[in-house]
């Protein structure tokens, strides 16, 4: 694993954001947390990441909504979905530019393998 | 014959001549009276003192003799035919009334008698006539009248149409429910054409009546009928010849029961299990982001007790955390799987029985505050009447609910007033559970259509959530309705409290 991988983290579970932090930051990484796609957005327009990790539905703005827009900025940072529904299109948002589709839960192991693989 | 008869009778002595007509008297059963109204002294024959066990040496010869006899209920309606005779406006006198015999049993008598004496001036004074005894024939008369009430009281009462034709196919008889059902309101059918201004019957049953001429019965358990103009109804009948008593075919036979009701029944019971299949297939996707979230918590929280574990010094606040987060998470999913556990039953053959209002309330929120949150809308819930007991059944109830909270959902997910509020409070012997939620509420012009079946706004909506749901409701005693009044939409659902012990 790269030693001080930036990784944004947006969803709106606390429990759960915070669980990956100190999971991730016990890999070394160096982690920030937004809790809905405007407040992802609001970081990512003043900071750089390597990796977004980011749930799909969300209050005030969701996943899929928040990657367009980012797009559309010509940012082209790495975003992973993960996502806790079954009905999510997998195929439409990669088509958005995702990198990855990941159901919840995923195990440390897929963890793992996403972060080396940056 | 009669020219013989007469220079017969010319040729008798008037000796011989009443001997033959005493002959011809007693063979005709008939008993003789007669009476001198103007004294109103009668003479009765022997047979006529005979017919009622009286003795004739004994019996007194006056009119009293008779009229003291006669069923004081008939009596009056004697006088006044005996008196259209005297005066002359009927051909003969002639009536059947009742009379008490010796034995105390009452005789039926034909009772016919004309004028046989008139004054000069033309006033009658002579009164003869005949008694028969008609007992037999009005009994038989009586039971055949009994029997033919008590076939017309059971034709009239048969819950199943019924028709029975002859081989004209005219009608010769129909139960009531028959003339109800096909509308024939021009009673009676009897002698009519089948189906003569019914062509709707006609068609329907036009084959199996030539098929039960020839021998043939037919059957169905269910066809639809539909008139126009009218509802459609479900018919289970039947048309099979009768036959006579030599086993020839006399006609045909038709019944026609209508089922409509446990059609209806039938397809509400069907309808309603299907809304509940369909609000589990809905939860279950929602559900399994509801457990998806908190095992990803979970399995997390694991890892990261693991490393803490591995680690040459322990660290306790870690590892504290990390249990500690396992447990709120995994109680959050026990929440939702017992609330799942409760929507899932099937309790229409349940007896309604006490539920807490608020497990209720915690099983709702369960399945929906993190999909409700996680699509920006805010479910508040405040509950005033307490822990109070409902009559029903908890998945019912939480069904009901939950369909409020998702119409309520549907209507403000992605606008700028997206909350609902779930709230309970005791009104006399009710608890009031209502759904508010921060929309327009319901158009004026489709309320009185909110609660019909297949009635949708919603452009996937199936229009069946909230007429079943009113069916749950009003199974035990309560209600659902809109609330037009209240200032933001409100659906106020009563439910009935449990009353402990016998009533």
């Amino acid at each position: 694993l790269k030693p001080g991988l930036r990784v944004l983290l947006v969803d709106d579970e606390p429990l759960l954001v915070r669980s990956f932090a100190r999971l991730l930051r016990a890999r070394g990484a160096v982690t920030d947390t937004a809790e809905n796609g405007q407040a992802a957005l609001e970081k990512l327009a003043t900071q750089s990441f390597d990796l977004v990790l980011c749930d799909v539905r969300m209050p005030v703005m969701d996943g899929p909504s928040m990657l367009t827009e980012l797009r559309q900025r010509g940012d082209q940072t790495p975003l992973v979905f993960l996502t806790g529904y079954a009905d999510s299109s997998e195929h439409e948002m990669k088509a958005l530019g995702a990198r990855e589709v990941l159901g919840k839960p995923i195990d440390i192991e897929m963890l793992d393998r996403l972060l080396s693989s940056l | 014959m009669q020219n013989t008869l007469k220079s017969f009778l010319d040729n008798l002595s008037p000796e011989a001549l009443i001997e033959r007509l005493k002959l011809a008297l007693d063979g005709s059963r008939l008993g003789i009276w007669d009476w001198d109204l103007t004294d109103n002294s009668v003479q009765f024959d022997q047979r006529w003192c005979e017919m009622l066990g009286l003795d004739h040496a004994t019996t007194p010869m006056t009119l009293e003799t008779w009229s003291s006899r006669v069923h004081p209920d008939d009596l009056d309606r004697c006088y006044v035919d005996i008196k259209a005779h005297l005066a002359g406006r009927t051909t003969t006198y002639e009536n059947v009334h009742r009379m008490r015999h010796a034995d105390g049993r009452w005789i039926s008598i034909l009772d016919r008698g004309r004028i046989s004496g008139r004054n000069p001036d033309g006033t009658p004074v002579r009164f003869t006539g005949t008694h028969f005894d008609v007992t037999a024939i009005e009994e038989a008369r009586r039971v055949l009248a009994t029997h033919d009430e008590q076939l017309q009281t059971l034709v009239a009462n048969l819950t199943t149409g019924v028709a029975m034709l002859d081989l004209e196919r005219r009608y010769l008889a129909a139960s009531s429910r028959w003339l109800q059902l096909h509308h024939l309101t021009e009673a009676p059918v009897t002698g009519r054409p089948f189906a003569e201004k019914t062509p709707a019957l006609k068609a329907r049953w036009l084959e199996p009546i030539e098929r039960a001429l020839q021998g043939e019965a037919s059957h169905d358990e269910e066809t639809c009928v539909q008139v126009p103009g009218r509802d459609a109804r479900w018919s289970r009948w039947d048309v099979r010849p009768w036959r006579r008593v030599d086993g020839t075919i006399g006609g045909v036979l038709i019944s026609d029961e209508d089922i409509t009701t446990a059609v209806l029944q039938r397809e509400r019971a069907e309808r309603e299990r299907n809304t509940r299949l369909a609000a589990l297939a809905l939860f279950a996707g929602g559900v399994a982001h509801e457990i998806n979230t908190p095992l990803q918590v979970i399995l997390n929280e694991a890892a990261l007790a693991r490393s803490a574990l591995a680690e040459p010094t322990l660290d306790r606040i870690a590892l504290a955390e990390s249990v500690s987060a396992i447990d709120v998470t995994a109680r959050r999913a026990a929440a939702i799987s017992r609330a799942l556990r409760t929507l899932s039953r099937d309790a229409r053959e349940d007896p309604p029985s006490a539920v807490t209002l608020a497990p209720l309330f915690d099983d709702a929120m369960a399945l929906c505050r993190s999909r409700f949150a996680s699509a920006g809308v805010t479910l508040t819930v405040e509950n005033r009447a307490g822990d109070v007991l409902l009559l029903g059944r908890s998945s019912e109830l939480l069904h009901v609910v939950l369909n409020l909270l998702n119409n309520a959902f549907d209507a403000v997910v992605n606008t700028n007033h997206a909350w609902i509020r779930l709230e309970a409070e005791l009104k006399g012997g009710t608890a009031l559970v209502r759904c508010i939620d921060g929309g327009r509420g319901v158009a004026p012009e489709h309320r009185h259509k909110l609660m019909t079946p297949f009635f949708t706004t919603k452009r996937h909506g199936t229009g069946i959530g909230l007429s079943v749901s009113r069916s749950l409701a009003e199974r035990d005693g309560g209600f659902l309705n809109y609330r037009p009044e209240a200032m933001t939409s409100t659906f106020e659902l009563g439910v009935p409290l449990y009353q402990a012990g016998p009533p």
